[in-house]
């Protein structure tokens, strides 16, 4: 069965295509007038009323009143049903056996039967540029390590730019060569290029590491071999701390004393950098 | 013990309402001398310090300091009730706030829950600011409103010259100068050069509700930090933080 729309069906109608649509795993729309039961964590009621249930492919349900923008009730994926008519009823049970959770609804009218058969291939990217990358690792430099301090960013060596020179918790020298796709042997050998000329230029041991959503195969022993590091990092993580840090909270400007008392002998809750410090 | 009376609700209800786009539930705390409230968004971006001094009031009583802590969305849903030409006295009552109308012979009472007082404390942000300006809020708010159509942030700038408002979209840019010139820039106070971009939304709602209570605000800024809205009021203090945006 393609699609299925049935307009007011009977009850017996609904209750055949809804038990075959779960069947064949299909995306199923049930608007009618119901009342749902819900029993787990813990429990609810809803009288009756109209509704509009979900049920999706996934097997994740969700019921939506009238108004509000979030549903009344839901199950996440995973759920087993079991669809059956009694006492005049249409119910639907759909039930999670290992958190002993159980969502019935109980339809004694049905309006609107839908069983539809959705592509959705579409894989959802949320973009950040190896820049937006950077940006990222100055705001939250632990996303390196802990104790990471970037020192400089982009800065002119011989053979080109390095994206983020800076110190670890050892106060060690370390370069930062960042890629948006798998990092190849290209990348290793770049980084490399750029840990030669900091050492030739400081004389002092230097950290490499390569920071990239993931190693190319034939990268991954050259950096064992060229003895530097690969710290996995993907431009959707850096793009969600664009985000969030972008906007500050006030506070991180609120002022502290020694032991969180503020000028006033007000107390703070949390700990919060201190005015000097910015 | 508290009670507050006042010939009309309107000064009074506009305040409230600057308050409400702050906090939904907040502490008023009372003593003999005024009713002071300082509260922060849930979200922690912004904060709100005000203060009303008992004259502000037509009649004020309190001999003890008292916290009262409201649904400020709900009083001012019940402040919304009071009609032009009633008087209102708002006194505490066995756990609960009573607010009376009064006209002539006819009396309408609310009786509002108070609720549990909040756990957390809220101290002022102490920063020094290098730079401010002191302007019109009519003024300030068509340049937020202007700003508004294009972006989501909006940046602000003082400098020996000028004050400037600015905001970028894909849409288009906007930007307001006031200069010295300007009839509505009173005054330009500058110890260095300062901007710092802020979350539109706040900045309307705050400037939108507290111009209706306040013609002239001062704003001060340093660069980068969180910005103080000072909102003159005839008596009292309305008084709001609001955190900047970083690398817009």
């Amino acid at each position: 069965m393609r699609q299925l729309i049935l307009e007011r069906p009977s009850l017996d109608e609904a209750y055949e295509a809804v038990k075959k649509g779960i069947a064949q795993r299909r995306m199923l729309l049930i608007v009618g007038s119901c009342t749902v039961d819900y029993v787990g964590r813990a429990s609810s009621k809803l009288n009756q009323g109209e509704r509009l249930l979900i049920i999706k492919p996934d097997g994740s349900t969700r019921i939506h009143r009238p108004r509000d923008y979030a549903p009344v009730n839901w199950q996440p994926p995973g759920s087993i049903f079991k669809t059956r008519l009694h006492d005049g009823r249409l119910h639907i049970r759909a039930y999670r056996r290992r958190e002993g959770e159980v969502l019935e609804i109980a339809f004694d009218r049905i309006t609107l039967v839908a069983v539809l058969h959705l592509v959705d291939e579409g894989e959802f990217h949320l973009y950040a540029s190896e820049e937006d990358m950077k940006q990222a690792i100055l705001i939250e430099p632990s996303l390196i390590e802990e104790g990471f301090k970037p020192v400089e960013a982009e800065k002119p060596v011989e053979p080109g730019f390095i994206d983020i020179l800076g110190v670890d918790r050892e106060g060690i020298l370390t370069v930062v060569e960042i890629k948006r796709r798998a990092a190849d042997r290209a990348a290793v050998l770049q980084l490399k290029s750029y840990v030669d000329a900091m050492r030739a230029e400081t004389g002092r041991r230097i950290r490499g590491i390569l920071a990239a959503p993931s190693l190319a195969k034939g990268a991954q022993s050259l950096m064992a071999a060229l003895n530097l590091e690969f710290k996995p990092l993907s431009p959707r993580r850096c793009a969600d701390i664009l985000r969030a840090r972008r906007g500050r909270k006030l506070t991180e400007y609120l002022t502290m004393k020694e032991g969180g008392e503020t000028g006033d002998g007000r107390c703070l809750r949390e700990k919060k950098r201190r005015l000097n410090d910015l | 013990m508290f009670e507050i009376q006042l010939s009309s609700v309107d000064s009074f209800k506009r305040m409230i309402k600057a308050l409400s786009v702050i906090v939904e539930e907040g502490s008023f705390n009372v003593d003999e001398e005024e009713l002071k409230l300082l509260a922060m968004d849930p979200s922690h971006v912004a904060m709100v310090d005000f203060e009303l001094p008992r004259d502000f009031f037509d009649e004020y009583l309190c001999d003890e300091e008292t916290k009262l802590t409201v649904n400020i969305r709900e009083l001012l849903k019940f402040l919304d009730r009071v009609e032009r030409g009633e008087q209102v006295r708002m006194k505490l009552e066995e756990g609960r706030l009573s607010i009376e109308c009064m006209r002539g012979g006819h009396k309408r009472r609310f009786l509002i829950p108070l609720l549990e007082p909040l756990e957390e404390e809220t101290p002022t942000p102490k920063i020094f600011f290098k730079a401010s300006a002191r302007i019109l809020t009519p003024s300030l708010k068509r340049a937020i409103k202007d700003a508004s159509l294009v972006g989501e942030h909006v940046k602000l700038e003082i400098n020996e010259e000028e004050f400037k408002i600015s905001a970028e979209g894909d849409v288009g840019s906007v930007s307001s100068v006031w200069t010295l010139e300007a009839e509505d820039l009173l005054e330009l106070k500058v110890e260095e050069p300062s901007s710092a971009t802020f979350t539109l939304s706040y900045l309307q709602d705050i400037i939108n509700a507290a111009s209706a209570s306040s013609e002239v605000a001062t704003l001060e800024l340093s660069t980068d930090m969180p910005i103080k809205l000072n909102f003159e009021i005839p008596k009292g203090k309305l008084v709001y933080y609001l955190a900047p945006c970083i690398g817009v």
